[in-house]
């Protein structure tokens, strides 16, 4: 290998890719578009969606007898208005309504014979605002019920208390000398996205420069004047792959501003604050760059065995797909009691890895076998892709 | 000085090649004649090393394609028909330099010969333009440039006029009669013999992977007493079936 030819290699094509549009648009717009627009618009919905449970919940309140207890307490409650409805259930479909409440004419009756009464809420299972209302109905009903036990105890003499026989709260546990790891919905959240995103963009990004530095130079024919030049094929070869890494670091690191950006617009939907350890934070970038290096080869010697475009594409689309199969994998998996057995299997131990980096495990085992493997692999990916790119039958192949 | 000695090539069950040799001495332009499939495109791509030979071996200018075949692609440059590989979103002049960085040329030799390989195939207007929007006459230029930046001693030429209009042909004929002058060491593949004939001062025909003649084309035509496309019909006819 000469360091010199790889240098070569390696500007020209990024200098190549960064003139294709269609880098710039995989490894830069994308990755940096889609998180921020995806959250602005769920919390342009969430904030309408607040916005109209805000308003007065318009219910209807179906029932032989209107003079009850209950329906003038619900008349008086804030957040809710009890509107005459010719057609209760038309309404109730086309959203005018949020829920009709169903009590029957002896349901006073039975509560001042203090026995169970019971009454129907009917809501719309389609209407993300419909369920909502008939929690927080279900909500002033109970506080409702509440109180008539509380005076019911009180007529037998009884205080309250006694009912509620135990106090419990839930306290997360934070050894001595750490810091609490924050929101738990914020770290189920980084968690999953986390590698989802570090899994996904290195192909994201580096696949249209894979596609052709490899395929594109047998496609335009310019692999043969290319492979009579001086330059040995180790040399083409590792400038290329050096390339395609670096088209896939860009598209991670975007995607990760893309994710900050988010977070700023949203805050509520993509919470980042969770504490991360400068170490834990040395271990996620060294696993993702891992798995880039990993996926870079990969693709490449792809593209490489590829006689066109059109093939490349068709052999390196599925290969999205099955990465995210260990991400949904170990989200069911309890990051406290994992099998080492698991930090065998390539690229599901790194998520495992930047998983319990997130949360601040630090499993030296763990780490050592990921590390080793994931360079075991990469070393594989590149003999793999030299192996193809010296094999006659693969560049000429017709 | 290209010598080929006893070139042997299989693709899995089809026999490329099955013994070829012969000589190209310093300066000369060999013509290497053959229909297609004859293995022409085999033969040189063997000689830039992008194939390995099953048996036998070649040696250009002292080098031994096997043994040193980076010195060998040094001293080479090759021009092939067809599509001109070049690099669309690089302009003329980024593709021949990049060429001509890795042949290992200085900065300076890569400009100096840029400067002189635009006046002489007059492509100064376009030089710093991306090769995209090019028409094909342009491209096919800045391949001829992009092939010989490097001034090798010998240069290849497979079936490079195959497809062409006349006009375009022709720039490529006053380039291979450029090499010729500049004494390089010259093979001129074809399957044309008019175009060989008026080419090349010696010929090796080649048919199903074997050399069916070797010689200059005057004493060819003197010996078997025709012309030489009667001369190449009558000889595969022969071999034939
Ligand atoms: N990469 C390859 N794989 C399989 N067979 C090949 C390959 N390249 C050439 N051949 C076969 O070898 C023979 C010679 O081909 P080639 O050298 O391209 O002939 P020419 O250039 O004279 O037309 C043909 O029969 C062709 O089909
Ligand atoms: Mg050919």
């Amino acid at each position: 290998m000469n360091k010199r030819h790889v240098w070569i290699v390696f500007k020209k094509e990024v200098k190549d890719i960064f003139r294709d549009r269609r880098t710039w648009i995989a490894s830069v717009l994308i990755p940096m578009l889609v998180f921020p627009l995806l959250f602005f618009f769920m919390n342009m919905g969430m904030k309408n969606m607040e916005k109209n449970m805000e308003k007065d919940i318009p219910i209807y309140i179906e029932t032989p007898n209107q003079e009850m207890d209950i329906i003038h307490y619900l008349n008086n409650s804030q957040g809710i208005q009890v509107v005459e409805e010719e057609k209760p259930y038309e309404s109730l479909q086309e959203g005018k309504l949020k829920l009709i409440l169903v009590i029957d004419e002896d349901f006073q009756e039975k509560i001042e014979k203090e026995q169970p009464a019971s009454l129907k809420i009917i809501f719309d299972e389609v209407s993300n605002e419909s369920s909502m209302a008939a929690s927080m109905i279900e909500n002033k009903i109970n506080a409702y019920s509440e109180k008539i036990r509380f005076q019911r105890l009180e007529k037998l003499g009884i205080n309250p208390e006694i009912l509620q026989p135990m106090i419990i709260t839930r306290e997360a546990y934070v050894p001595e000398g750490e810091e609490a790891k924050g929101d738990q919905g914020a770290l189920f959240m980084i968690t999953f996205l986390l590698p989802f995103l570090l899994m996904l963009y290195p192909v994201v990004g580096g696949m249209p420069a894979a596609i052709d530095l490899g395929s594109g130079e047998k496609e335009r024919m310019s692999l043969e004047p290319l492979l009579s030049t001086g330059a040995g094929r180790l040399s083409i070869l590792t400038g290329k792959y050096l390339a395609i890494l670096l088209a896939s670091i860009i598209g991670t690191i975007t995607s990760l501003m893309g994710v900050v950006a988010a977070s700023k617009i949203a805050p509520d939907a993509i919470p980042l604050g969770v504490r991360i350890s400068p170490l834990s934070i040395f271990i996620l970038v060294a696993t993702s760059l891992g798995i880039a290096m990993i996926l870079s080869g990969l693709m490449l010697s792809i593209s490489v065995f590829a006689r066109s475009y059109k093939e490349a594409g068709t052999y390196l689309s599925p290969v999205t797909i099955v990465l995210m199969v260990p991400v949904y994998l170990t989200m069911f998996m309890d990051i406290r009691t994992l099998s080492t057995s698991l930090f065998f299997i390539p690229l599901l131990n790194s998520v495992l890895v930047m998983k319990e980096a997130l949360v601040g495990i630090i499993n030296p085992l763990h780490i050592i076998l990921t590390f080793s493997i994931s360079i075991i692999l990469v070393v594989l990916s590149l003999f793999f892709t030299r192996f193809m790119f010296n094999k006659e039958s693969v560049i000429f192949r017709s | 000085m290209i010598e080929v000695k006893g070139l042997k090539k299989s693709f899995k069950d089809v026999e490329a090649l099955r013994g070829i040799d012969f000589f190209v001495p310093r300066g000369e332009v060999l013509g290497l004649l053959g229909e297609n499939g004859a293995g022409k495109t085999t033969t040189l791509r063997i000689l830039a090393t992008m194939l390995k030979p099953n048996s036998g071996t070649a040696i250009l200018n002292g080098y031994d394609i096997l043994e040193q075949p980076h010195m060998v692609r040094k001293n080479l440059g090759i021009l092939f028909g067809g599509e001109s590989g070049l690099y669309d979103r690089l302009t003329a002049r980024e593709n021949i330099c990049y060429y001509g960085e890795l042949n290992d040329m200085s900065k300076e030799d890569i400009e100096k010969r840029i400067d002189y390989l635009t006046d002489i195939l007059e492509m100064g207007e376009y030089i710093d333009r991306r090769v995209g929007k090019f028409s094909k006459g342009m491209k096919q230029k800045v391949s001829i440039a992009r092939s010989i930046v490097h001034n090798p001693p010998i240069m290849l030429f497979d079936e490079p006029t195959s497809g062409l209009d006349v006009s375009a042909a022709r720039v490529i004929h006053r380039f291979l009669d450029e090499c010729r002058q500049e004494g390089k060491t010259v093979i001129f593949s074809s399957h044309s013999m008019g175009e060989v004939e008026k080419l090349c001062e010696k010929i090796v025909i080649i048919h199903k992977g074997e050399v069916l003649a070797y010689d200059s084309i005057e004493s060819l035509k003197a010996k078997h007493n025709m012309d030489l496309e009667n001369l190449f019909v009558e000889m595969v006819g022969e071999r034939g079936e």
